[in-house]
């Protein structure tokens, strides 16, 4: 390949028009046998070391002044030339490529992972799913509440000290409200029972799953935001046998029928009488370990009959309605309630010890649910 | 809160079961014992509770133990009550509750000692208090707090010399301000019942003392108050 920059002699147009044809035929020479189209733009085209702009400064620099003006309609269109030229190359080369190098079909397509529910919604949906087989529905409510659903309705009085035990984040601003229409962050899904009842008279089968946060510093068991799923069955005849069977039923069809289940006093001011449901550890099978701090048993949900101050307030709401409403009288109809953190079904069914690897998005945690 | 098997057995000592048997008995009646900590030979075990907010009743060691001696049918030992004799004082201590306190406050109790040496704690309370893991301060708060932990009534010590004329327990006025006990300044309502002396706020009533009025080593009279 020439090099070196060609001697311009003379100036007027018919030597101008020899030394750019010859340029020309160059450039054309040049393209037959190129193989490589971005080293033939870097070569002619490139903005500092181009053959172009080295001849063009060569060439200005030694001519008279009036020469310039020929000289850069003449470069202009050699520079065209160029480019069109280089336009067809690329087609070329291309072509050229396409021949040589074809898809070699034996070798293994490239893999992409699907994606999968995270694991936390993998648990969600297992224990709504084991509900919908017994017959209840899911309803969903916001995540943010009024005091009166979050609180009032549910039998927690204002000031009252189980308030407290909720930890509750409240928004801004809401202190001119009167007190049950101040806003905040749900602390439960409980709420939505009463926006069910308010909303549809018995009987009632909901499952309720879904997110509420609390004031809690994120540890090992803690996150300010986490996931519950709860259920509310109001009809007539409903007992504490049916709660009871009910929820053993739940625990065997999400842990294995072997677990067992037992039922002790607690106390949630929404139900009366109350219980927390413990199942046997399922690490050690009741022996005593470190996952159930030596006890052979699990917490995993609480539950009670619906305390008759809740259908008080529900007839309440609904009576704004329809004064005559009589469909949540305590006399005819009980039901029970229960709630479960989805968080911690999810870690003891994997054996996960610490909260945080739900949230943290981490692939290497997240893959192994695939 | 946490209860400590060697005490509760001290008001119920005949207890015919293991401490882990205890707490499983407990748990079942709804008392709920969360977690079992051994504390070594001759100390029992440490009981992780958590009480729930209907049964304010047990969260303290007698309640515990009076909800035991129900569980095995046994008598559960009279708290000694008995006072030393005390000298009628030469200048009353007036103690006063507010006509809009008195369906906030119904009874307010105090006696005042002199002449009291402010020291480390000893005996069973320094005893139950490292067993339990709490910070002890000096023998006249830990003694207090000691209440607290047994029986589950809120009491306090005041500096006696550091009081302005008498007690009274009334409302708080909208915008006054107090410095508790934890060091931090609060900005009351008028909601918010305070015991005070005569020119200010000296403790939130039934939550937390002042700071002004907080006993410190150089403390010689004190008033204790269970209210």
């Amino acid at each position: 390949m020439n090099e070196a920059i060609p001697q311009l002699l003379s100036y007027d147009e018919p030597s101008l028009d020899a030394a750019f044809a010859t340029l020309a035929e160059e450039v054309r020479s040049e393209a037959d046998s190129m193989r490589d189209a971005e080293a033939f733009r870097l070569r002619w085209l490139g903005r500092k070391q181009g053959r172009l702009k080295l001849i063009s400064e060569a060439w200005l620099k030694s001519g008279p002044t009036d020469a310039r003006k020929p000289l850069g309609i003449r470069f202009n269109q050699l520079k065209q030339q160029i480019e069109e030229v280089l336009t067809s190359v690329s087609l070329r080369i291309q072509k050229v490529l396409e021949g040589e190098e074809r898809v070699d079909i034996t070798l293994p397509g490239g893999v992409r992972a699907p994606g999968i529910p995270h694991p936390l919604l993998k648990t969600m949906n297992e224990i709504v799913a084991v509900f919908h087989h017994l017959g209840y529905s899911t309803a969903l409510g916001p995540q943010v509440e009024s005091d009166f659903y979050n609180f009032e309705a549910l039998n927690f009085p204002p000031n009252h000290p189980a308030r407290d035990t909720q930890d509750t984040l409240v928004l801004a601003g809401q202190q001119a409200k009167p007190s049950r229409d101040r806003l905040l962050m749900r602390t439960h899904t409980s709420p939505v029972q009463i926006r069910s009842m308010i909303a549809s008279a018995p009987p009632i089968r909901i499952v309720v799953p879904g997110k509420v946060h609390r004031n809690d510093a994120a540890d090992a068991t803690h996150s300010p935001v986490f996931h519950q799923v709860e259920g509310l069955c109001v009809d007539t005849n409903i007992t504490f046998s049916d709660l009871k069977g009910t929820l053993d039923h739940a625990m065997k069809a999400l842990f294995g029928s072997s677990v067992k289940t037992r039922f002790f006093p607690s106390f949630f001011p929404f139900t009366e009488p109350s219980a927390d449901v413990q199942i046997s550890c399922i690490f050690c099978s009741g022996a005593g370990c470190r996952k159930c701090k030596q006890s052979g048993w699990i917490e995993l949900l609480g539950c009670g009959m619906v305390d008759p101050t809740v259908f008080a307030s529900v007839t309440e709401a609904r009576r704004k309605l329809n004064p005559a409403d009589d469909a949540y009288n305590p006399a005819k109809i009980t039901g029970f309630a229960f709630g479960m953190g989805v968080e911690r079904i999810a870690m003891v069914q994997h054996g996960i010890s610490d909260i945080g690897h739900f949230y943290s998005g981490d692939m290497r945690f997240l893959e192994q649910f695939a | 809160m946490n209860i400590l098997t060697k005490w509760l057995r001290s008001f119920v000592p005949d207890i015919p079961v293991d401490d882990r048997q205890l707490a499983e008995d407990l748990t079942l009646r709804g008392i709920a014992v969360e977690g079992i900590h051994d504390l070594g030979p001759g100390n029992g075990h440490l009981f992780e509770m958590d009480i729930t907010t209907n049964r304010v009743d047990a969260m303290n060691h007698y309640g515990v133990a009076r909800e035991a001696a129900t569980i095995y049918n046994l008598p559960l030992v009279p708290l000694d009550t008995a006072l030393p004799a005390a000298s009628p004082a030469s200048q009353p201590f007036s103690v006063q509750i507010a006509p809009e306190a008195q369906n906030l406050c119904g009874r307010f109790t105090a006696q005042v000692l002199r002449n009291i040496t402010i020291a480390p704690s000893t005996g069973q309370v320094a005893e139950f208090f490292a067993l339990l893991g709490l910070k002890p301060i000096s023998n006249a708060v830990d003694a207090t707090n000691f209440v607290l932990q047994g029986m589950g009534h809120p009491n306090h010590a005041y500096d006696l010399d550091k009081l302005d004329g008498g007690i009274i327990v009334r409302l708080a006025r909208k915008g006054e301000r107090v410095k508790l006990l934890d060091g931090s300044e609060r900005t009351l309502e008028p909601d918010d019942l305070v015991v005070a002396d005569h020119s200010r706020a000296q403790g939130l009533a039934g939550v937390m003392g002042g700071w002004d009025s907080m006993i410190t080593a150089e403390t010689k009279n004190i008033l204790v108050e269970a209210a």
